[in-house]
């Protein structure tokens, strides 16, 4: 077990999509072992562990991962004219390749055709978050990037997927050029009902809530005066 | 950082947070370890920041105990009775404790993936229920360590979903939405600890599918 990480409340309060990745620090693969090692231990249906991992670190398949990657997110763009992708989605659009690795993560199946969709999706998700959550302890950044999921025949020729493979996402690892940081989400009370839906929760927001420690917050975070 | 919550490590919790089924049902889960749970749920990643998932907070008995009967249902299909065992998945004592103990649970969270609600956002095209149900998995390993953090032990719990439309109707859910698990939480009655799982070796390759990694 990896020692001196840092508290589990820290991280995964401050593990956020990172997508602009430094390109000029290495990931040792110790590193990747380590992360590797934490998303193994997921939650997974009846231990059955129906997940492999290619670690791409070839600068030649990893720009075919990325001129995949690319047209993918200028689909999204085009096909979705109400969603304005932010910086970081644009950049990662443009990048994906210079990721100093990227872990692939794929659901198998114990017969000879590949998983569907939401099978192999579902079956990686935990082990993908403790992967983020591991990333982010070790200081990294990371970000799910599931959308080349639906060029599912190109993955499979570009990394000669097993046929009971499905390839549920890249994941783009690195060093961060920003910094971590707290995330935007909905508060409990308003996602949260007590008993029966609809009926507000009685649980309120205790003194001893989470709370960031000075040291983990970014500049801008800091500046919003969050914490 | 809560006060009166002992620090542990990422690692510690990731390593340590086994399926806990066997739980007590003797001594109370405080509401802010529920909520706790629940925000670090809220901190996964998730698709486009959307947010799909509810959570309901069931503690009220009678209805812990209806769930608890469908659950003893499902899992008796999904395992076999004990004279007639399911061969492709031999139960261990902890699946079959919570086939008979799941009601008792001190806490039973339900994640629940709310389809519709991506629709309202008008970002992204609405997402099906199947999808919706997946981007809320990040969220519940979160909640797992969570609770792990906190000294309780929890387990995903699916098999439910055999009975779904009941627990809809029993909870109010509406139609549209995805129970995506439920999870009793409550302090285990025995310990947290490692958990067998085939080494990063096995199951991990290196550029192409098929060729061993380097480490
Ligand atoms: C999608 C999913 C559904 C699950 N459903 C059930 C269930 O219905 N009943 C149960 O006892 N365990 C269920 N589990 C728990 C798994 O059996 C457990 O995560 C796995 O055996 C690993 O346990 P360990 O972490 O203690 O090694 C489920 C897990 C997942 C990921
Ligand atoms: C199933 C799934 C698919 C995703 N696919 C992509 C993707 O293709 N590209 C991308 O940039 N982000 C993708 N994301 C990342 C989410 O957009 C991101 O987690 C979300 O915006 C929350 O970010 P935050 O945790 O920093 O707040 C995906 C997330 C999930 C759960
Ligand atoms: C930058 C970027 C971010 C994305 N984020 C997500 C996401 O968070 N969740 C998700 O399911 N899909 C995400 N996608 C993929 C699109 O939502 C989705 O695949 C696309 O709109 C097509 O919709 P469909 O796959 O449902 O047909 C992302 C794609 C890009 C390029």
């Amino acid at each position: 077990m990896p020692t001196g990480s840092m508290d589990l409340f820290d991280a995964i309060y401050t593990t956020r999509a990172t997508r602009k990745l430094r390109h000029d620090l290495p990931v040792p693969d110790e590193d990747v072992y380590k992360i590797l090692d934490a998303g193994i231990q997921a939650a997974n249906g009846g231990n059955r562990q129906v997940w492999k991992f290619i670690v791409v670190r070839d600068p030649r398949i990893k720009r075919q991962l990325g001129d995949l990657y690319r047209e993918l997110v200028n689909w999204v763009t085009s096909s979705n004219p109400n969603r304005k992708l932010d910086s970081g989605e644009l950049y990662l659009g443009e990048h994906m390749a210079e990721s100093p690795v990227i872990i692939v993560v794929c659901g198998i199946s114990s017969g000879n055709e590949p998983p569907d969709e939401a099978t192999a999706v579902g079956a990686t998700m935990p082990a993908i978050e403790n992967m983020l959550l591991a990333a982010r302890a070790l200081g990294y950044g990371g970000n799910i990037s599931a959308v080349v999921r639906r060029r599912q025949d190109d993955l499979r020729r570009i990394l000669g997927l097993g046929p009971n493979a499905y390839a549920a996402t890249l994941l783009p690892i690195g060093v961060p050029q920003g910094s971590h940081g707290l995330k935007s989400r909905l508060p409990v009370e308003e996602v949260t009902y007590d008993d029966t839906w609809g009926n507000p929760t009685r649980l309120k927001r205790p003194a001893s809530v989470w709370k960031p420690k000075l040291e983990l917050l970014s500049e801008g975070d800091r500046k919003k005066g969050r914490g | 950082m809560a006060a009166s919550r002992p620090e542990i490590g990422l690692f510690e919790a990731i390593y340590t947070a086994r399926a806990i089924r066997k739980l007590r049902h003797d001594k109370p889960v405080s509401e802010s370890d529920v909520r706790a749970i629940i925000e670090a749920g809220t901190q996964a990643t998730n698709g486009a920041n959307r947010q799909l998932w509810r959570f309901a907070v069931v503690r009220d008995p009678a209805t812990k105990n209806r769930i608890g009967e469908w659950y003893r249902q499902a899992a008796l299909r999904v395992l076999g009775p004990d004279d007639n065992p399911n061969p492709n998945h031999i139960a261990n004592s902890g699946e079959r404790y919570l086939q008979e103990h799941a009601g008792e649970s001190p806490v039973i969270i339900f994640v629940v993936a709310t389809p519709n609600y991506g629709q309202a956002v008008g970002e992204w095209k609405p997402v099906d229920a199947a999808s919706a149900g997946y981007m809320c998995l990040p969220a519940v390993q979160n909640m797992l360590l969570a609770a792990r953090g906190l000294g309780l032990g929890s387990n995903l719990t699916s098999a439910i979903n055999m009975y779904e439309k009941e627990v809809k109707e029993l909870l109010g859910i509406p139609d549209e939405c995805k129970i995506v698990c439920m999870l009793p939480i409550g302090y285990p009655q025995g310990k947290h600890g490692p958990k067998t799982r085939k080494p990063v070796e096995e199951v991990t390759y290196s550029e192409r599918w098929n060729q061993a990694p380097r480490f």
